[in-house]
């Protein structure tokens, strides 16, 4: 049976409302205030919520992100006593399921009710296939959600742009989003627009006819064509040339076009998958972008973070790579040193992966015989950056951090006392902003499941 | 710094000579390294152990059909690389072959190179 859980401070509604969806074999609860309805909806996860705008101890609008980041979050239905359009609008950019005043029908209750139900079937009858991610190596949040929306671009065959900087991996998703689709027999074709002189754009992309332009001494068939029962990845999308964005359009929409210098037209059934690290919106603006292309892209999008962004996936490629090094040259596995490890985390690798991946190249080449990498084996320009940043933390912490009081040195704690009093409150604010759950709290924290529960033990948290 | 590096099977006919000649030219001062079988460049691939790091641009001069099978194999390698292949034909079948290597640009061995030499270009200014 569906659960709804009803969250407004006036108990009359909500036993109204508790007495309303009875005939509909669903099992409502309440609670009266904000709190009370967060621990609920962690403890025994709704299908779906009726949250009230103002509560005792907050605001329904506010609390509706959040509650959106737990595992499988309800759907939230918003009532209020006091309609505000400005609050719909933020109710409905949260991704909220409705809006719905109190003073309306009892139907208006039921019918969001049988909807955001029979939404929520529909989506979860239906598994989200996993996706291909033999080359996505990574455990961060970021990421993870960024592999959840490819999983599901996956599944259909709407137009997917990935935005992200350069090296963030955005040809590594669009070639796992075609492994993992229905269209994974067919060709996955990389069109590199950046690569491509503008002459070149079209004929290639189309394709020509032996005799179409000068230098075509022979017929060649577009890319477009290529990709017929497959994906077409364009990269770096933003480059194509203004002049070609009105016929690649109509090939996008009609799924047919014709190659340069030819009279009959081609039919091709392609997916397309867009790649971009500018700001596509900044160019529709100054005109330098087709904004119907723009709409037409712009049906999935999936922002890929900077490595810098990633937590500790930066370790995880690390080893990823040397251990496939080691695969490839049939040397002994490189043992990475703890300090090592630090400088890579502390670097902000403004060239993402691949900046990381050809730094590995040179700290193996320059580790020669050497099977442990250590920090002196890092390019200089690396090393510099990092004492910098060293130097510059080290001096902000001196200033920031909260020191113990006391005017005198005798009335500094130890520095272990200080210390101690330092992490059980991290852990006590870890605990409250996770609610206490541990698997959250280790992937906040970075700790492993037995270091936290040793640390919780150790400064009596429950 | 870019690195052009070429890989033009020592059985290529003359044509692979002419695409050299047209490269030396035309990057005269871009740093290059030849290749003349797979096995060497599949061995280069592997350990990049000769300071060729950072940006680079792979040349694949295919001009039979049983070559781009043998440089096919090769594909796990070249993951991640910037790859312009040279066809012997422009054929469904022989671009469907090249598929696998991802590559930025396909242009015909048989010359004339001018679109390679292009393509070429632009990416060195990248």
């Amino acid at each position: 049976m569906d659960k709804v859980l009803i969250i407004d401070d006036d108990e009359q509604i909500c036993r109204f409302l508790s007495r309303c969806f009875k005939d509909m074999d669903v099992e409502a609860d309440y609670r009266l205030s904000l709190a009370e309805g967060m621990a609920q909806i962690s403890q025994n996860p709704p299908a779906v919520v009726f949250l009230d705008v103002f509560l005792p101890d907050g605001n329904g609008i506010d609390a509706i992100r959040t509650i959106r980041k737990f595992p499988d979050p309800p759907e939230i239905i918003i009532i209020t006593g006091s309609e505000d359009p400005d609050g719909a609008e933020t109710a409905m950019h949260n991704k909220a399921w409705d809006y719905i005043p109190k003073r309306g029908a009892v139907s208006n209750f039921k019918d969001a009710l049988n909807r955001a139900l029979e939404y929520r079937r529909q989506t979860h009858t239906v598994p989200l296939p996993g996706l291909s991610r033999d080359n996505i190596i990574g455990d961060s949040r970021r990421l993870n959600r960024c592999i959840d929306q490819a999983a599901k671009a996956a599944a259909n065959e709407v137009p997917v742009i990935i935005t992200g900087e350069t090296g963030t991996g955005k040809e590594i998703f669009s070639k796992a989003i075609h492994d993992s689709s229905p269209r994974c027999r067919g060709d996955f074709v990389v069109v590199d627009c950046a690569a491509l002189p503008d002459h070149l754009v079209e004929s290639t992309l189309f394709g020509h006819t032996k005799g179409a332009f000068t230098g075509a001494d022979n017929a060649k068939i577009g890319l477009m064509a290529l990709a017929d029962r497959g994906t077409l990845f364009l990269d770096e999308v933003g480059e194509l040339p203004l002049a070609i964005q009105k016929k690649f359009l109509r090939a996008l929409q009609e799924k047919k076009f014709r190659p340069v210098g030819s009279k009959t037209e081609i039919r091709s059934d392609f997916r397309l998958i867009c790649a971009t690290h500018r700001d596509l919106s900044g160019m529709v603006a100054k005109k330098e972008f087709r904004e119907d292309l723009f709409f037409r892209l712009f049906s999935a999008k999936i922002q890929l973070p900077p490595l810098k962004d990633r937590d500790d996936d930066v370790i995880l490629l690390t080893r990823h790579h040397l251990s496939k090094k080691a695969r490839l040259t049939g040397a002994p596995d490189w043992t990475l040193s703890p300090e090592l490890g630090e400088e890579l985390r502390m670097y902000t690798w403004p060239g993402n992966i691949r900046e990381l991946i050809n730094t590995l190249d040179l700290v193996c080449s320059d580790a020669g015989q050497g099977t442990t990498l250590f920090p002196h084996h890092l390019p200089p320009h690396i090393r510099a950056f990092n004492i910098r940043e060293k130097l510059s933390t080290g001096s902000s912490a001196m200033a920031s951090a909260p020191m113990p009081s006391g005017d005198t040195v005798d009335a500094l704690p130890t520095f272990k006392a200080h210390m101690d009093k330092s992490k059980k409150a991290y852990l006590e604010s870890l605990l409250t902003l996770t609610r206490g759950n541990i698997p959250e709290a280790c992937r906040c924290s970075g700790l492993s499941r037995a270091h936290l529960y040793r640390l919780l033990q150790q400064y009596e948290l429950k | 710094m870019h690195n052009l590096i070429l890989f033009i099977d020592s059985a290529a006919g003359s044509s692979g000579n002419r695409f050299l000649d047209t490269i030396d030219q035309r990057f005269a001062t871009a740093s290059s390294k030849v290749f003349r079988t797979i096995r060497d460049l599949e061995n280069w691939l592997r350990k990049k152990e000769d300071g060729i790091f950072g940006k680079r641009i792979i040349v694949l001069f295919a001009d039979t059909r049983a070559c781009l099978e043998q440089l096919e194999t090769s594909a796990d390698l070249m993951d991640g690389e910037q790859v312009i292949v040279l066809l012997p034909d422009q054929e469904k079948q022989t671009l469907e072959k090249a598929q696998p290597l991802r590559p930025r640009y396909s242009g015909f061995a048989s010359g004339p190179f001018d679109d390679v030499c292009d393509v070429i270009t632009k990416m060195l200014r990248r």
